[in-house]
């Protein structure tokens, strides 16, 4: 119901002045005057719903527009009973439907119905996943009503498979690598060529739109071999990559990731070791080198 | 309480330094300068994952 009941009958007075006006055909200037009276009566508002004002008279302007005047006019009911119609039976375009929730969602929480207007304010959300309510111009019930809004849709974009949250990863791999310049050198002293082997790492994963990730993630490579001659080699790095992760499909239990990403690979190093006469000799280089990967995971369970 | 999963990933990569500087050190009559470390091919991993961000 309106808060202001004086100002909305004259203002329902003033349309029906309107109406008459325009089917006798006295003109446009009668509207102009008529449209005038009604904008001067309106308040100037902070909380306006912000859609620039039109000449034309109230009736034949977009749903969404003439929402916006009744929200302005504290007449919450007629917008909410406006826009309800306008949006369930396709009366508003595309380009103006997300416009339509917001002053419902809007409307909803001035006029008491907040678990209506959380409902608003997610659809909101479905057709603009960016919006977010001006934190100056909003009133605080309604950014409250939003923001209560908001993390009910983001737990049902988890639970529906859309959104990934954040999270952590330990992770062991098996790599299958040559070091073939290492490698020669330990085969020229007939040992075994390195082949790659058991390595670790760590990884920090946070959403950044639904369906994508950004990956912060460092791992230790190492090999180890030796020679015939009691050579001891060992090659190492800590690839430090940032990597941006798609979720290509999902079920509730199940999901496959798409992935690629690139960093330097730091503390690359390559140590000889032997044994003189009880003493531990060794020589070692290391460099910062580059690092790439892509891929494909899957997450279970 | 955060929730778990396993993941696994086959992974195609990239993992190379050039030009590493042992001096004149040679080993095995073979020369060590400009050797690479070379960590490039497939790899498959097995992890867990801890998800926070609910």
């Amino acid at each position: 119901m309106s808060r202001h009941p004086g100002r909305a009958l004259r203002l329902r007075r003033g349309r029906l002045l309107l109406a008459t006006a325009l089917i006798l055909g006295v003109g446009a200037a009668g509207a102009a005057q008529a449209g005038a009276q009604d904008a001067a009566k309106k308040p100037a508002a902070a909380a306006t719903p912000s859609l620039p004002s039109s000449p034309a008279p109230r009736g034949s302007q977009p749903i969404v527009t003439r929402a916006a005047s009744l929200y302005d006019d504290s007449m919450f009911e007629d917008a909410i009973r406006l826009l309800e119609d306008g949006l369930k039976n396709g009366k508003i375009p595309a380009a103006d439907r997300a416009k339509g929730w917001e002053i419902l969602a809007r409307s909803q929480v001035k006029a008491g119905h907040r678990t209506e207007a959380k409902d608003s304010f997610k659809s909101l959300l479905l057709v603009d996943p960016q919006y977010r309510p001006d934190p100056v111009r909003t009133p605080p019930d309604e950014v409250e009503v939003f923001t209560r809004a908001s993390k009910e849709y983001q737990q049902e974009l988890v639970e529906e498979g859309r959104r990934i949250p954040a999270s952590i990863g330990l992770q062991g791999v098996l790599g299958v690598s040559s070091n073939s310049d290492i490698s020669e050198l330990i085969e020229a002293g007939n040992g075994k060529a390195l082949n790659g082997g058991p390595e670790f790492g760590g990884s920090v994963r946070m959403p950044i739109r639904p369906r994508w990730s950004l990956d912060i993630e460092l791992a230790r490579l190492s090999d180890t071999g030796s020679d015939d001659s009691g050579i001891n080699y060992e090659v190492s790095a800590l690839p430090l990559a940032a990597s941006i992760y798609y979720m290509a499909w999902s079920s509730p239990s199940y999901r496959i990731n798409l992935f690629g990403g690139m960093g330097p690979m730091l503390a690359s190093e390559a140590k000889f070791s032997f044994d003189v006469s009880g003493v531990q000799i060794s020589a070692s280089a290391s460099k910062t080198g580059f690092y790439a990967h892509t891929g494909v995971e899957e997450k279970c369970c | 309480m955060p929730r778990l999963a396993l993941n696994s990933r086959v992974t195609i990569r990239y993992a190379k330094a050039n030009d590493l500087d042992f001096g004149n050190l040679t080993v095995n009559g073979l020369d060590t300068q400009g050797r690479a470390v070379d960590f490039s091919g497939p790899a498959f991993l097995l992890g867990l994952r801890a998800y926070i961000g609910y």
